[in-house]
């Protein structure tokens, strides 16, 4: 009999159908639309495939310079984030000092403001320090929305590193700076990989800010990529940049499951 | 190897007392066991003679230096951690290895010295192992072998085989007994577990509340403890409450001898120190527990008071018959005064 109920895992299946439904799906039809040259009703597959989509993408120049653009807008709003945020991340698990819980909440505190409006006044004082419409105020608006990941996520980190550990490590003979180097970091870089990971991620992804601070003279792939649709409504081209953006945090991803190992990484994710 | 000597180091946590003004010297080579509940102040007495924790006043000296202000990087000391404390990033060879490293030893004496140390505590051919692929045992005894490397003068252990079963401790204690002596390293080993201390220590010294109760041999501490907490902490010791009254302590139907002021005061046996006899104190048997070597009766006096006895197994008793008790030895505790002890009676 529980044999019988196990087999019949309702809860198990109706999951599963929310997952396809609601995940699966709208991916698969994003990448059949980026390989498809026609696809009519009622067809339940693409009339015609190919690659013209593709290659009309792929061949105009702005496209390429709005890639390499957040490519490098990632990589230096993450450095920048890791050197800000990582010893902040540290001080915050290691140390005491005055208004250290007001200042970890008042990160989450800025989250919970409605995004939009938020980047809205900052963007009203950028106006005024003259950084709409640069690469510096573009940075500033997206380092500011990746200090939440890279300090709560590496804080946690820090905080789970036995301090026996590190005890231990001066116990042998190791100095303070020695100790963070080869006991704590190790032991928190998993979680730390991913949180720079998502930082990137997300930075290459981040719409609002990119748009509010730096359009129309920083291009990023997520701005290119409102301005082609918003232009014409094809849906190959939405699909195309789609499957051409999730390529690098692929790439990310695979690397980052390289250097640290599958389950270090996982654990970094909190799994 | 070093002596090692505290003098009047005392801690205090937030205007709380962990550790009051206390000294000790402990002698090169010995193995010297803080025994004592939890919060007796024995760990933070360790991670200062460490450097973990700064005293609020005294002195630390090792070998004659005072250390109490230094970093633990900088002292000659090395603790094993109850929570053994391995670098779980490291494999077993790095754990051991990474305190010479740091002392820019040439790769070749590295190599020969962990290798030695992990054949000292019995781990040859663990070395490529990483931490997670070990038993509690042999991780404690990794975190042993990073110690024993860097031949430090004074050798701390906090705890270190509380996480582990009741056969592993004993073998493991055995082991460390003997690799104590082998290298004549000055010891200090906390722990709360009196069958360890008694077991282990050339010395013991028993700590409650932060102060030193007693320092003595085990023999010393069992036979003749010095205070009330000692008597009750170290074994197991019947505690009647009496009345002294003229040389005499009256309790539970006991009348002996005690040459104290009178007043109100705890008369203790041991239940090792009763002799069954025609006259003397009635109690009956509520039960009974065979120990092997001997009996164990859990008995009740008229007045309600529980007595131990230990009884030579020949002894024919069962449990709701009574017996008459008769002390061999016996001694009366009242707090602040010094305590009375009889001359054991053959």
């Amino acid at each position: 009999m529980i044999g019988f109920i196990k087999r019949l895992d309702w809860p198990g299946y109706v999951l599963a159908l929310f997952l396809i439904f609601f995940i699966l799906l709208p991916i698969v039809t994003v990448f059949l639309w980026a390989f498809t040259e026609q696809w009519f009703y009622p067809s339940v597959l693409p009339t015609k495939w190919g690659l013209r989509y593709w290659f009309k993408v792929l061949e105009r120049p702005d496209v390429w310079a709005a890639f390499f653009t957040s490519l490098q807008l990632s990589a230096i709003v993450t450095a920048l984030s890791a050197v800000i945020c990582l010893p902040a991340a540290y001080a915050f698990a290691r140390m005491e000092f005055p208004g250290k819980q007001f200042f970890m909440m008042s990160f989450l505190m800025g989250n919970a403001f409605p995004r939009f409006a938020l980047i809205i006044s900052i963007a009203v004082l950028f106006l005024s320090l003259n950084l709409v419409g640069t690469y510096l105020g573009v940075v500033i608006i997206q380092l500011l929305n990746t200090i939440l990941l890279m300090i709560w996520l590496p804080t946690a980190a820090f905080q789970a590193v036995s301090k026996n550990m590190e005890e231990a490590a001066m116990d042998v003979g190791a100095s303070p700076l020695r100790v963070f180097w080869h006991i704590t970091l190790p032991q928190a870089l998993p979680a730390i990989g991913a949180a720079l990971l998502m930082t990137f991620v997300w930075t290459f992804y981040e719409t609002e800010g990119a748009w509010l601070v730096g359009a129309p003279r920083v291009q990023t792939m997520p701005l290119l990529m409102m301005s082609m649709i918003n232009n014409q409504l094809v849906v190959q081209y939405g699909a195309v940049l789609s499957v051409a953006l999730w390529v690098p945090s692929l790439i990310a991803l695979l690397m980052a499951r390289r250097v640290m190992g599958s389950d270090s990484f996982a654990k970094g994710l909190g799994a | 190897m070093a002596s090692l000597s505290l003098a009047g180091v005392s801690k205090e946590f937030n205007k709380m007392t962990a550790v009051s003004p206390l000294s000790l010297d402990i002698a090169d080579g010995e193995l010297v066991c803080l025994l004592g509940p939890s919060g007796s102040g024995k760990s933070t007495l360790l991670r200062m003679i460490g450097g973990f924790e700064r005293p609020s006043s005294g002195q630390v000296l090792i070998a004659g230096q005072d250390v109490a202000h230094t970093r633990p990087d900088k002292r000659p000391t090395a603790m094993v951690f109850q929570s053994h404390a391995l670098w779980t990033h490291m494999n077993v060879f790095d754990n051991v290895a990474f305190g010479l490293k740091l002392r820019k030893m040439s790769k070749a004496a590295i190599e020969t010295k962990v290798m030695e140390a992990l054949e000292l505590v019995g781990l040859g051919g663990y070395h490529k192992r990483m931490p997670r692929q070990l038993s509690g045992g042999q991780q404690q005894r990794v975190a042993i072998a990073r110690c024993l490397v860097l031949e430090p003068k004074i050798l701390l252990m906090d705890e270190p085989f509380a996480s582990l079963d009741q056969h592993l401790r004993e073998r493991l204690r055995e082991e460390v007994r003997q690799i104590q002596r082998k290298l004549k390293i000055t010891t200090l080993f906390v722990t709360h577990a009196q069958d360890e201390a008694l077991a282990l220590a050339d010395r013991i010294v028993v700590m409650s509340m932060g102060a030193i109760e007693q320092v003595g041999t085990p023999d010393e501490i069992y036979a003749n403890p010095e205070t009330q907490f000692v008597a009750n902490f170290i074994g197991t010791m019947n505690m009647i409450p009496g009345t002294v009254s003229g040389g005499r302590i009256r309790a539970s139907g006991f009348d002996l001898g005690a040459e104290m002021a009178d007043g109100p005061a705890v008369l203790a046996i041991r239940p090792e120190d009763f002799a069954i006899t025609e006259t003397g104190t009635e109690v009956t048997v509520k039960r009974v527990v065979n120990l092997g070597p001997f009996l164990l009766a859990e008995a009740e006096h008229a007045d309600g008071t529980a007595i131990t006895v230990h009884l030579d197994k020949t002894h024919p008793v069962r449990e709701g018959g009574a017996l008459t008790l008769t002390a061999k030895r016996h001694a009366v505790y009242r707090d602040g005064d010094k305590p009375y002890r009889s001359q054991p009676t053959a």
